[in-house]
């Protein structure tokens, strides 16, 4: 077993440690009288599903040392996949206790318990949204900002009223271990939910930037220039990105995560490439330079390992941001390490800042390759999508030598899914593949 | 046709091992502590 394999092993029994302990707890503590089998059922049901309401909060609240190791993608995918079952847990615990008994069925009457029936019927309401929205959320065109802080209160919501939930009912909570417990995991919690909302943009109040110039590079993209603003900046590796906010005050709603396009090299003077795709992303062309600007981060873990030998990127339009991040990066330290990267785009404009790489070619051990879906007239380059011959071309012929290189790839899904099997069957090892996907919902 | 992403594949493949795990644990629970 590999050690990533090992600490990734280490952290997922860790995450069921957690979801088993309410379990265990009401095991060794629990003093009760028994009840059948699906009431008993059901209950373990409800635990395992607020404790894995509770580990949500832990996923997303942008733990330097996790984020780093797996990616925040990762980490985002995991918090997704993870939400829905939450859910079906929660939705099955109250599903068996009604199907064990339909007394249960007053929990939800307001004639028995007006704040009871209440808080429960609002939270299977908050619960159906905070799993639904993000599947429509497109659709209803809600915008981004407001779903992401929507979110975030009504999991808290779930979480508190779900705590006072198993604190009312008083079942196997009667320790006093089991007591404390709870509340503890509620308020540890909404805490890393203040901290990711309220401690970590206060701090970055005193890590002022301010944006000095945009840049049109065409194709519906522009750069942001940032130059801090009385500190040394943003120390980074390339292919990392940081989470951007605009505006006088960190504590702005809009915050959007962007790679990092510039050099590792310069932490003082970042440079972010957007694409306009939505409300904030389509009014970066607008900014004035001078405008305030605030970076969280560094995150991520699409970054250059020291032992690679060579490396492999292959981008796909917008997706070259990373890239050129590396590229710049390797050029300032002088690595002469041999890269190629496979740039492929729609057509030549949307090709972003293909010019300027293709600069680097004479700094570097560089070969570019770009692939145009509807090339130019007089095209000579190579044209369609980016084939397993063209990556084949790009690795060396030699099979173990290839697995002492490294890949990345970023761009659109379709193209990322062919890529990383086209790899793995040209026999780069599995870790040796990174990839950088922003679907956060 | 495209097949889901790798990463994408391993985690939600993680993911629904560990919502087996944890209902063979709650019915694990629920036998022992059901009279």
């Amino acid at each position: 077993m590999s050690p990533a394999v090992r600490r990734a092993a280490l952290w997922v029994g860790l995450y069921l440690a957690l979801a088993i302990a309410p379990l265990a707890l009401a095991l060794t503590l629990g003093r009760e009288p028994d009840r059948p089998f699906l009431v008993e059922l059901g209950v373990a049901f409800g635990f395992v599903g607020l404790a894995l309401i509770g580990l949500q909060f832990v996923l997303t609240a942008r733990f330097p040392g996790i984020a780093s190791a797996y990616g925040t993608d990762t980490m985002l995918q995991f918090h997704r996949q993870a939400g829905l079952v939450a859910f079906g847990f929660v939705i099955g615990h109250a599903g068996l206790l009604l199907f064990a008994d339909p007394a249960y069925l007053s929990f939800f009457d307001p004639r028995v318990n007006l704040p009871r029936a209440f808080a429960l019927s609002a939270v299977l309401g908050a619960l159906v949204l905070v799993v639904a929205v993000p599947f429509v959320r497109l659709f209803l065109k809600l915008p981004y900002e407001w779903w992401r802080l929507t979110h975030g209160l009504l999991a808290l919501f779930i979480l508190l009223v779900g705590t006072a939930h198993v604190l009312m009912v008083g079942h196997y909570v009667a320790s006093p271990v089991a007591r404390v417990a709870w509340p503890a995991m509620s308020a540890v919690a909404a805490l890393l939910f203040v901290q990711v909302r309220l401690v970590r943009p206060w701090l970055l109040r005193r890590r002022p930037w301010r944006v000095e110039a945009v840049r049109d590079e065409g194709g519906g993209c522009h750069t942001l220039v940032l130059r801090a603003d009385g500190h040394e900046g943003l120390r980074f590796e390339a292919g990392q990105f940081a989470w951007l906010t605009l505006g006088e005050s960190p504590f702005s709603l809009q915050q959007h995560p962007f790679t990092i396009a510039s050099s590792a090299e310069t932490p003082d003077r970042i440079e972010m490439t957007i694409k306009a795709l939505g409300d904030f992303t389509g009014a970066v062309g607008r900014v004035e330079p001078g405008t305030r600007a605030w970076l969280e981060g560094p995150f991520g873990a699409f970054t250059v390992d020291p032992d690679a030998e060579g490396i492999l990127l292959v981008a796909g339009g917008i997706g070259i941001t990373p890239m050129a991040s590396i590229l710049r990066t390797l050029r300032d330290r002088g690595d002469r390490r041999p890269v190629r990267l496979i740039h492929a785009a729609p057509t030549l404009e949307a090709a972003v800042l293909r010019a300027e790489i293709e600069a680097l070619e004479p700094e570097l051990d560089l070969e570019v390759t770009p692939v145009l879906e509807a090339p130019p007239e007089g095209w000579t380059g190579e044209t369609g999508r980016v084939s397993r011959r063209l990556l084949e071309a790009a690795l060396p012929p030699d099979p173990s030598a290839r697995g002492r290189w490294q890949a990345f790839v970023c761009g659109p899904p379709p193209m990322m899914d062919a890529v990383e099997r086209d790899l793995l069957e040209l026999g780069l090892p599995r870790r040796r593949i990174l990839s950088e996907r922003f679907n956060i919902a | 046709m495209n097949r889901p992403a790798l990463t994408h594949i391993v985690i939600r493949r993680v993911v629904s091992l560990l919502g087996l795990v944890l209902v063979i644990a709650s019915v694990a629970f629920a036998l022992l502590r059901a009279g």
